[in-house]
């Protein structure tokens, strides 16, 4: 279907099918990282599967290892940081650095890694528009034009990717993993340059952990960007336990992700399906549902999780994510109100246009009526409401945390940082709370401001306007 | 179009109210259309006229079956179509096309052109591709294909001879014998398989572009979004639309309206020439006469949801026969007008369809009532008279403000007086008997009294007539030509010296 | 109503210029426009949608909004130019009336409230004053127990009484040009009926001149005086209502009444324009119906026309009745008997 190729393209390469060559980049740079693309699938999904009976958890466990396995061109034995000073120089770091410039160099260059992909897919979006869609303009595109020039919009794009590719690629991002650092913090052991007896030794893991706690003002503490008395480098400094912070964070963004996508996601679906449902029907069926919808709102969010959460703990569906498959659920249950409110009226608007009737007319199923006409004018409001709502699970599961009621301690997660660190807030310990603090501000207002921008892009008027300009056309009847 | 054949569509008695939605019903429902009986004949074109809230769009959705009817029936080709449901009214509805007003609305923006004309076709699963098989009792076999039934028409004819057999396609798909595989077996029963070798989404597109040229665009057009058209244009995307599934019959519910004069004039020569090529039958719904003056052959005029008139289109417009038809034809401005008499302005404006009158419809702004004999007063008092009625029907059905209710209780309202004076200032100049006096009396003493029905009850006892009580059914005014008004009776003088003479004081 | 030639006309338009700046293109709606309006008399402007009438109802109130702007030309108002930002001294003397009613009335006021709003405004009156006023004003346009009617809300009011509320807020600041744009489109032929007598009525009893903007030729015959005809923000012809009807001169006017349905005979064809109406993205250059037009030869699409007296007060924008054209001497007005090409175009 592609036609005839000019060079309108600009390619620099001299190639007939500019396609090919933006997929092949694309495989090459896929291959780059596919170890750690499927370790977060697996990791995602593998918590899910270990509870059900079938596959089970030992299956589960050797996929993880198998994956595990996969070359990735971004990792820890790659680039690895976790080395120690023999006396007159690093040893096991990144080409003999100091681990915090090893560490510097490894996250920046997953960072670049994510850029550089999502540029490639943006490149292949532009090919595709200009080369090989044969309309030469759709609405969409008025859409995606405008948001480009949306520099809060941009911002928020920027941030929430950062996020996520924060979440996809933890394990990697930060200077430990959480099984050594954390979980297993007896069963590992490091090395290190020990400056009293001027010799190499090593210890475990979790006693290093014990003489690395910030508990207060100097000495005991180590602050963000700062080497521990065992020659670890900690970018974020330690928490009172003395795990590395930065390590918990990454990790725990994983989970706060996880858990915001699955909930907002499952609220948007039951939010747009009977949204849908009420504006074509209209009348007792939309009655019936604003009804329910308002008794389910009548119901205290809060209390209903502090219930189930200690209800459910202990059974299967309280292991999945730590509780957090659980919290998913009652944010989806209780909160599609508020997103089906908001995408009623957008519904109800869609419903009363002609083009619906005219469906009706010829005999259209309802079903492909609601997906074919009336989806599309409300996947917008559903891409705000929905960013936003995200922002929003984020903030509660971390308050959540913070009072002890969500996650399940030991996994890591916000909330739980600042919990944590709310003892040492006036004290030179103060990185605990604030660093987890503002990250959640910052994501929050990215996703925010991405609604924003999608908001502004989608604006109905200017669809409804482009073609008589703002009467520049004359006007009239 | 003779009237021997038996009509393709019949409506008979129609009623669609439409009711509130919800779990309490607090008022009446609305009587968009109120028993209409109406035959179309194959081919011809039947223009619905009325103004807005008369019931045309109801009449012209019901018989299409995006509305409910609530009463009477709709029958084509021996069946109710009211009566249908789910599967059976989709299938009704492959056989009636619709066109809508708005060329703007009409189309969902985000679908090409393409989409938009073909998704009727895969709605229906079109093309059906049912097989018939001449001359033999034979099996018909083939997973693109459909056995025909012996009442339809087939795509697909298959003749076994003793030379071979031949395949026949009927003209209007976009496919030829050589796009099939047919093979004979005959052990036992003779079983014919027909195999397709093109997609069905492939002869879909063909028909779209098919449908593209037809209605006057071109190929490439296939590819673009509604935004990049015209009004025009646009409308003739709707039209491709309706005639996808090659419908006998459309409805047109005021097609050419939201479109400039000379585009107007495009989209009507392309529905006469489609008409002429395709055989198609026509309910044309509008509200501008002259348009349905130039393409209908029979126009229905209708008013609060019943046909007043109908017949052949010329005579109704040389020599209307209901005065609502004459009011309606003295209203068109301009000299291209079809009415050469003086114009017949009418008061006032419609009632509610919640509340139509008993009695003729049209007896509150009627040019011609009947006026009872007790009383001798000259039309202009009429007038004021009928005024008065309807101002107290008007104030017995409308809300009163929450502030005008409670200041009427605490007694500030000044409603009492001001209503008097204006009763006065309505009956200034017209010399009452004391009798009519005494009866204006008695109702503003319920309307002060809070009862505003009452009194529009108490002038109706007086000065109503046949009119207000009597609902006229259609009397036979020619050949082919009804017109419901009471006047037809011979015992009354006919509509047309009356309104010349009123006219005249 | 017969006009002196050398009475001040109460509005002068001259060359008027709006141009809208989108991202795509720049739009010359109106386009060097212009036609007198004298006091009492009731002038017609009617074109199709996209040729620039609405534009210029609106600017000569002021209204035009980005991205489109007024960049040329003057409106003469009583010898000011309103577009040297005179507008606001103006308010009052010019008032319009909208198309729709249901858009130009908002729904949470009572119809009273917002005549009185007018009212105080341009005349100062309060409370009861104004109630009375505002009942008598509704009492004016034709609306049956006008005390009641003053405190109900626009949505208890049917489409054509809300076109008379409408008319009576224009009536408010007691103006002395009344501009309708389309004021009858969305009503019904008897209820327009009823409204084009209406503006008879008050331009009578009040002396006002009215401004009718429309698409309708059959309302224009009806209610004007006098008439232009705009094509793609160029006015084409000027003429006195009956003439024009009678015996148009510009090409463009024929094949718009031709294309009235009414005029045609039943059984024949429709008479049609081929092509669409251009947008006009730049100063013209060319004559823009040229493309269109059946009498077109090669001037025609190589010089803007300029307007040429063809009889009295009378004008038309083609060079067909430039003297000198060898067709202008073959005829200088259509007698409507020619026969047009009937044919569809995409």
């Amino acid at each position: 279907m592609a036609r005839a190729h000019e060079t309108t393209s600009g390619t620099l390469l001299p190639t007939n099918s500019p396609a090919a060559v933006w997929a092949a980049i694309g495989a090459v740079l896929f291959a780059a990282q596919a170890g750690a693309f499927f370790g977060f699938v697996v990791g995602v999904l593998g918590d899910l599967l270990t509870v059900t009976p079938l596959p089970g958890a030992a299956f589960v466990t050797a996929v993880e290892a198998a994956v595990e396995q996969i070359p990735t061109l971004l990792s820890r034995d790659v680039i690895p940081n976790d080395g120690y000073w023999n006396g007159s120089r690093w040893v096991g770091t990144f080409l003999g650095l100091r681990p915090s410039l090893a560490w510097g160099i490894r996250a920046a260059l997953v960072y670049l890694y994510a850029f550089a992909f999502a540029g490639w897919g943006i490149l292949g979006y532009r090919l595709y528009r200009r080369e090989y869609r044969t309309a030469d303009w759709t609405p969409r595109d008025d859409m995606v034009d405008r948001f480009r020039g949306h520099k809060w919009g941009i911002f928020g794009l920027v941030v929430v990717f950062m996020f996520v590719v924060m979440a996809v690629f933890a394990p990697v991002l930060g200077p430990t993993t959480v099984d050594e650092n954390m979980r297993n913090s007896y069963s590992n052991e490091i090395t290190y340059w020990d400056s009293d007896a001027e010799a190499v030794q090593t210890t475990l893991v979790g006693e290093a952990n014990l003489a690395s706690q910030s508990r207060g003002d100097n000495p005991e503490r180590v602050l963000p960007m700062e080497y521990d008395d065992f020659g670890r480098f900690h970018p974020f400094g330690t928490l009172p336990s003395g795990q590395d912070l930065f390590t918990f964070i990454v990790s725990g963004s994983r989970l706060s992700l996880v858990i915001g996508l699955l909930s907002v996601g499952l609220s948007a679906g039951i939010a747009a399906s009977l949204a849908l449902v009420a504006a074509y029907y209209k009348g007792r069926t939309d009655l019936g549902l604003v009804l329910a919808s308002d008794s389910v709102m009548a119901m205290p969010q809060l209390l209903l999780l502090i219930m189930l959460t200690t209800v459910l703990s202990g059974t299967w569906l309280a292991e999945i994510y730590s509780g957090g498959f659980v919290l998913a659920l009652i944010f989806a249950g209780t909160g599609w109100t508020y997103m089906w409110r908001s995408l009623r009226g957008p519904a109800l608007q869609v419903a009363e246009r002609q083009w619906i009737d005219a469906a009706q007319s010829f005999g259209q199923r309802p079903l492909t009526i609601m997906r074919k006409h009336m989806l599309p004018y409300i996947t917008g409001y559903l891409l705000i409401y929905g960013s936003m709502t995200l922002g929003g699970a984020i903030i509660s599961i971390a308050g959540l945390s913070y009072l002890g009621l969500g996650i399940a301690p030991p996994t890591p997660e916000w909330g739980r940082a600042i919990n944590l660190g709310q003892d040492y807030v006036a004290t030179g310990s103060w990185h605990i709370s604030l660093i987890p603090g503002l990250l959640i501000t910052l994501v929050v207002t990215g996703f925010n401001a991405l609604g924003d921008g999608v908001r502004d892009a989608i604006d109905p008027q200017s669809d409804a306007t482009t073609e008589d300009g703002a009467a520049g056309r004359g006007g009239g009847a | 179009m003779t009237t021997a054949e038996p009509p393709v569509i019949s409506v008979e008695e129609l009623k669609t109210y439409y009711e509130e939605d919800g779990f309490i019903r607090s008022s009446p429902p609305v009587k968009a259309v109120d028993g209409v009986s109406l035959d179309i004949h194959e081919g011809e074109t039947i223009g619905l006229v009325g103004e807005s809230g008369c019931g045309k769009t109801t009449l012209g959705r019901t018989i299409l079956g995006l509305n409910n009817a609530t009463d009477g029936t709709v029958t084509a080709a021996g069946t109710d179509v009211t009566e249908l449901s789910g599967r059976e009214r989709r299938r009704w509805q492959r056989r009636v096309g619709m066109v809508f007003q708005d060329p703007q609305e009409s189309l969902n923006e985000r679908m090409t052109v393409g989409e938009i004309i073909k998704e009727p076709l895969k709605t229906h699963d079109w093309p059906f591709l049912r097989v018939a098989v001449e001359d033999v009792d034979a099996e018909v076999k083939g997973s693109d294909v459909t056995p025909c039934r012996p009442d339809r028409a087939a795509d697909i004819t298959v003749r076994l001879r003793s030379d071979g057999t031949k395949v026949n396609v009927r003209e209007g798909l976009p496919l030829t014998a050589e796009d099939l595989d047919v093979s004979v077996s005959r052990d036992g029963t003779t079983t014919v398989s027909v195999a397709v070798k093109r997609h069905k989404s492939e002869l879909r597109r063909e028909r779209a572009f098919e449908l593209l040229e037809q209605v006057g665009l071109t190929e490439d057009h296939f590819y673009r979004y509604p935004h990049q058209f015209s009004g025009g244009q646009r409308q003739r995307i709707g039209i491709a639309r309706a005639l996808a599934l090659e419908p006998d019959f459309l409805v047109l519910d005021e097609p050419v309206s939201a479109l400039d004069v000379s585009v107007q004039a495009r989209i009507i020569n392309l529905l006469e020439d489609l008409q002429d090529e395709l055989g198609l039958t026509y309910l044309f719904i509008a509200h501008d006469l002259s348009v349905v003056r130039h393409i209908a052959d029979r126009v229905a005029v209708m008013y609060l949801g019943n046909i007043v008139e109908l017949g052949p289109t010329r005579e109704v417009y040389e020599n209307p026969a209901h005065p609502y038809t004459v009011s309606l034809l003295s209203a068109i401005p301009g000299s291209g007008s079809p009415w050469e008499g003086g114009r017949v302005t009418l008061r006032g404006t419609p009632p509610s369809p919640r509340d139509p009158p008993a009695g003729c419809p049209f007896a509150t702004r009627c040019p011609a009532k009947i006026r009872p004999d007790e009383w001798e007063f000259p039309e202009r008092t009429w007038r004021a008279l009928d005024e008065l009625r309807v101002l107290f029907r008007t104030r017995a059905r409308s809300e009163r403000s929450a502030t005008a209710a409670l200041k009427s209780l605490v007694g500030l309202d000044a409603a009492g007086e001001s209503l008097t004076e204006t009763v006065e200032e309505l009956l200034a100049e017209h010399d009452l008997s004391p009798a009519a006096q005494s009866v204006i009396e008695e109702a503003l003493e319920h309307a002060r009294a809070g009862d505003d029905a009452a009194a529009a009850q108490r002038l109706r006892e007086a000065f109503g007539s046949r009119c207000d009580e009597e609902h006229p059914s259609g009397y036979d005014e020619g050949p082919g030509r009804t017109s419901a008004c009471l006047r037809h009776e011979p015992k009354y003088e006919s509509v047309a010296e009356v309104i010349a003479a009123r006219e005249d004081e | 109503m017969s006009v002196g030639p050398d009475e001040e006309p109460l509005l002068a338009v001259r060359d008027l210029e709006v141009v809208f700046h989108t991202e795509r293109e720049e739009i010359h709606a109106v386009d060097g426009v212009s036609f007198d309006i004298h006091e009492g008399e009731t002038v017609g402007l009617v074109g199709e949608s996209g040729s620039g009438k609405s534009v210029t109802a609106r600017s000569i109130l002021g209204l035009v909004d980005s991205p489109g702007s007024i960049e040329g030309g003057e409106i003469g108002f009583r010898g000011d130019d309103l577009t040297d930002d005179n507008w606001e001294r103006h308010r009052g003397d010019i008032a319009i009336v909208f198309q729709d009613p249901s858009n130009s009335l908002n729904p949470v006021y009572t119809v009273g409230n917002q005549i009185k709003e007018a009212l105080r405004i341009h005349q100062g009156l309060r409370g009861n004053e104004a109630t009375d006023a505002a009942v008598g004003l509704l009492e004016d346009v034709g609306i049956p127990d006008p005390r009641r009617r003053v405190e109900e809300y626009p949505h208890q009011l049917s489409g054509g009484m809300q076109q008379r509320a409408v008319i009576a807020m224009a009536l408010a600041c007691d103006p002395d040009l009344l501009v309708c744009d389309e004021p009858t489109t969305a009503l019904d032929v008897t209820i327009q009926a009823q409204i084009l007598d209406l503006l008879a009525d008050l331009q009578r009893e009040e002396d006002l001149a009215i401004l009718f903007i429309t698409h309708d030729m059959g309302v224009i015959e009806d209610a004007t005086d006098r008439v232009n005809v705009i094509y793609a923000g160029e006015i084409v012809e000027r003429a006195p209502t009956g003439t024009l009807f009678s015996e148009p001169a510009h090409p463009y006017t024929e094949a718009l009444l031709r294309s009235i349905p009414g005029r045609t005979n039943a059984a024949e064809r429709l008479p049609t324009i081929e092509g669409e109406v251009p947008t006009p993205t730049g100063r013209a250059e060319d004559c823009r119906f040229a493309p269109r037009c059946p009498y077109a030869f090669a001037e025609c699409h190589e010089m803007p026309p300029e307007h040429v007296d063809v009889g009295a007060e009378r004008s038309a924008a083609c060079l067909l009745h430039e003297d000198g054209s060898e067709e202008a001497a073959e005829r200088t007005v259509f007698d409507g008997s020619e026969a047009v090409s009937g044919g569809d175009s995409a």
